[in-house]
């Protein structure tokens, strides 16, 4: 009883702990490698915004989790055979590169290289020598004799066992998926991780490198020294963000209107091919009769029988791409955007229509040629019904034909003008077919997004990471599942220093006027324009410092008129901002009367005496 | 730099023998100083397959280019040595207490650091005599004797005659008359 408690309580905790293990964790890496750290994996994550975001996977437990989706048991050995042999491949993966790195040519090495190497061969082999069975293995005659013949270095040739060792676990257990050693493909389990930009406007896929095809952005470094924008440009963002919002509102009725496009085209397209199509099938039926009815006819016949697969064949694809074509109607745009199926169908049917009318005409055309046939009444027996036959077929490859140029110059023209919504709307988090899918035995140990080039993004936008698990590749399948295994927003601020430059509107008290006779002035404070130019910094911790708070050091520029005499002085200090450089304090020295002064200021958003000012949004002054 | 004709490069063997009783000794002492050295005391089972592995240890790639084998073969070049390696496997004991041995006869391997000429890794004819649970896979095998150079290349001090060269050593220089090939 004591026994089976302790069991009971031994694999609670073990499940507990597997749970509790991160299958993929994130750190930040400054392009200059000057800044390495940890995202957390609770609470706000905030990175620089030129940085580089690492993806580190956890094979080991992912792939555990992904025979466990597939429905193998925790408890069955194979799984923690597996799991020791994938903790290992982190450091297989170091040695290799290492030698790759430090061995790839003749030369002097200093003995520190080959220390390095003796001490990544000794960890790996320090591990190896406690698995029994490995160990034994590795050191048995056959595994010597087999050393003997390999062409590279001892550890390789450990390594190499304990990949085929895993591929071969690998194997077993996907073995399961089917029969006869057969794996059921739509029951195959993929992992896949996407990344999105998600801002106000939407959201678009941006490249995680070694886990999708999408290609790279422009490269786009948000400046440290942001000067402030001009009205023309500030004008222009607020343009871009009205269309933006337009396009994101528009989208709905955008989809109406698509709809209405489909179900015009499919009532013009289709009818007029199903009409030669019908009559193929008819004219071949009553031909097929007619010719088999005679013995000197039967040639003929069987020329049409042996193009009836091909007919077929034909007539199969072409109901199929009409149902697809019709379900856009309802599945617009995302059928649209995540299938490639209809474009590939299409491109088959075009093959197989000049295929199957090529053959029908050649052995028709043999069949005239053929100097056995005997002639009837002076002509070729069965001919004029071949000929019917074949003006039906020519007829309806015709029309088919038409369908597919009439469907492909739709989508190319749909495709034009649809692509902005792509990454706004549609692709906002959906894993699209230029994200990766991953086995068990070929996932890589680590990807990243280098944020210099996933294209225009602000202060304040995020980005979504996420992961899942599929089963099978096809989600009309009725085997196809998905398990989100991942899913993190990892915010994009500017956290490393950099300057920025605005006006402000201050009140400056010279509060050591009785020893000056030059300042005239009566009340505390004087209004007076100041233009800063400040030191910003954001934080790794906080969303409220970078949102709210905001602080900032810099010069400060200001041109009061402490004499009154009706031309401002030049003044100069230090001045400190918060509140996104909403209020400012700060002191100043007036070098037109000579004298210090302390100041508050207040960044009010909107032009003073042609100094322009920063704004409150975010986007606009952080670009 | 391309070149039109072939060029031999020579591969010498990594496996030596000492070449006289009388010498024994200053051959052994010789030899640990300018190799990192795995000594191989007497035949045993597979002995030829697992020399021929231990001199591919030596060539492969990543090897340290001192790496070397001395095998001594017979039970009376063992016997000339013996006070020898006993005195070097005696100081290593008192040096550190942790290493602890069953004395020469229950030694196949001792992997040398040239610079101190330390002992710094055995291998067991029978590990479990030593009744040091962490010995008990110290049998011969390829697998022992890449640890053994590892363990002894890991612990060599550094020296001026850094950066090293990855060649072949001088063949109009033998580096030591022990050097016989016997492979």
């Amino acid at each position: 009883m004591r026994t089976l408690l302790s069991i009971f309580f031994w694999s609670i905790i073990g499940t507990a702990s597997l749970s509790a293990q991160s299958i993929i964790s994130l750190s930040e890496e400054s392009t200059s490698g000057k800044y390495q750290g940890d995202l957390p994996e609770t609470g706000p994550a905030i990175v620089d915004i030129n940085s580089i975001i690492r993806i580190q996977v956890d094979v080991a437990t992912l792939e555990e989790e992904m025979f466990r989706f597939q429905g193998i048991k925790s408890t069955d050995s194979r799984l923690n055979r597996l799991r020791k042999l994938n903790e290992w491949v982190s450091l297989q993966n170091k040695i290799i590169s290492y030698i790759n790195e430090n061995f790839e040519e003749d030369g002097n090495r200093p003995l520190e290289v080959y220390q390095t190497l003796a001490g990544l061969s000794q960890e790996l082999l320090d591990k190896v020598e406690l698995d029994d069975k490995i160990y034994d293995e590795l050191t048995s005659i056959e595994s010597e004799r087999a050393f003997d013949q390999f062409e590279g270095s001892y550890i390789l040739f450990v390594i190499q066992y304990l990949e085929k060792q895993a591929q071969d676990l690998r194997a077993a257990l996907l073995s399961d998926l089917g029969a006869n050693g057969q794996v059921d493909s739509s029951l195959m389990i993929y992992f896949r991780i996407g990344a999105f930009l998600k801002n106000k406007s939407g959201g678009r896929p941006v490249h995680v490198e070694n886990f999708d095809d999408y290609t790279p952005e422009e490269y786009l470094e948000v400046a440290r020294f942001a000067e402030p924008i001009t009205e023309d440009e500030k004008s222009a963002l607020l343009r871009n963000q009205r269309l933006n919002d337009s396009l994101q509102t528009n989208t709905t009725m955008l989809s109406q209107h698509m709809k209405g496009v489909f179900d015009a085209q499919f009532q013009t397209l289709f009818p007029r091919s199903d009409t030669t199509r019908l009559k193929l099938k008819t004219t071949f039926e009553k031909s097929l009769r007619k010719l088999n009815a005679e013995p000197a006819t039967k040639p003929a016949a069987n020329i049409l029988l042996n193009n009836e697969i091909n007919i077929n064949k034909i007539g199969r694809l072409y109901t199929f791409i009409k149902t697809t074509f019709e379900s856009f109607q309802t599945t617009f745009p995302d059928g649209l955007f995540n299938n490639n199926t209809l474009t590939n169908n299409l491109q088959e049917l075009q093959s197989l229509l000049d295929f199957a009318y090529g053959q029908y005409a050649e052995d028709v055309n043999l069949y005239q040629q053929n100097q056995n046939i005997q002639l009837v009444n002076g002509g070729i027996p069965g001919i004029f019904e071949l000929s019917q036959v074949d003006t039906a077929y020519n007829g309806y490859v015709g029309n088919v034909k038409g369908v597919i140029d009439g469907i492909n110059t739709l989508l190319s023209n749909i495709g034009q003008f649809i692509s902005p919504f792509k990454k706004s709307y549609i692709a906002n988090e959906e894993l699209t077919e230029a994200v990766r899918r991953f086995t068990v035995g070929e996932i890589p140990e680590s990807g990243y997004i280098e944020l210099k080039y996933i294209g225009e993004r602000r202060a304040g936008d995020e980005v979504l990471i996420k992961a899942v698990l599929e089963r099978g590749e096809n989600r009309n399948n009725s085997n196809y599942e998905k398990k989100e295994i991942f899913r993190r927003y990892v915010g994009l601020y500017r956290v490393a220093a950099h300057f920025k430059m605005s006006g402000s509107l201050v009140l400056a008290n010279p509060y050591n006027r009785d020893n000056n006779s030059e300042v005239m002035i009566e009340n505390n404070f004087q209004f007076a324009p100041t233009y800063g130019v400040m030191m910003k910094w954001g934080s790794r911790k906080s969303k409220f410092y970078n949102d709210v708070l905001s602080l900032g050091v810099g010069l400060a520029f200001s041109s009061p008129d402490f004499n009154l005499d009706g031309t401002p002085e030049f003044g100069s200090g230090m001045m400190i901002t918060a509140f996104r450089d909403i209020f400012s304090v700060g002191w100043g020295w007036n070098f037109g009367v000579d004298a210090p002064y302390s100041f508050i200021g207040f960044n009010i958003p909107f032009t003073i005496g042609g100094l322009p000012s920063a704004s409150t949004t975010s986007g606009f002054i952080d670009n | 730099m391309e070149t039109s004709f072939p060029l031999i490069k020579p591969e010498l063997t990594r496996v030596h023998q000492l070449t006289s009783l009388e010498n024994a000794v200053t051959e052994f002492e010789q030899f640990l100083k300018q190799h990192v050295s795995l000594v191989i005391l007497g035949k045993f089972e597979n002995s030829d397959l697992l020399i021929k592995n231990a001199h591919k240890l030596c060539t492969q790639q990543g090897a340290h280019p001192k790496q070397r084998i001395l095998w001594i073969q017979t039970p009376e070049q063992i016997a000339a040595l013996r006070s020898t390696i006993e005195a070097l496997i005696e100081a290593l004991i008192e040096e550190d207490e942790s290493e602890q041995t069953t004395g020469l006869d229950n030694l196949r391997a001792i992997a040398f650091e040239p610079t101190t000429k330390k002992a710094a890794y055995f291998i067991y004819v029978d590990p479990k005599i030593t009744g040091n649970p962490k010995d008990r896979r110290k049998r011969m095998s390829t697998f022992q004797m890449q640890k053994a150079f590892n363990a002894a290349i890991q612990i060599m001090p550094a020296t001026e005659e850094e950066p090293i060269e990855a060649t072949t050593p001088n063949v109009s220089q033998p580096t030591s008359p022990t050097d016989q090939p016997i492979i």
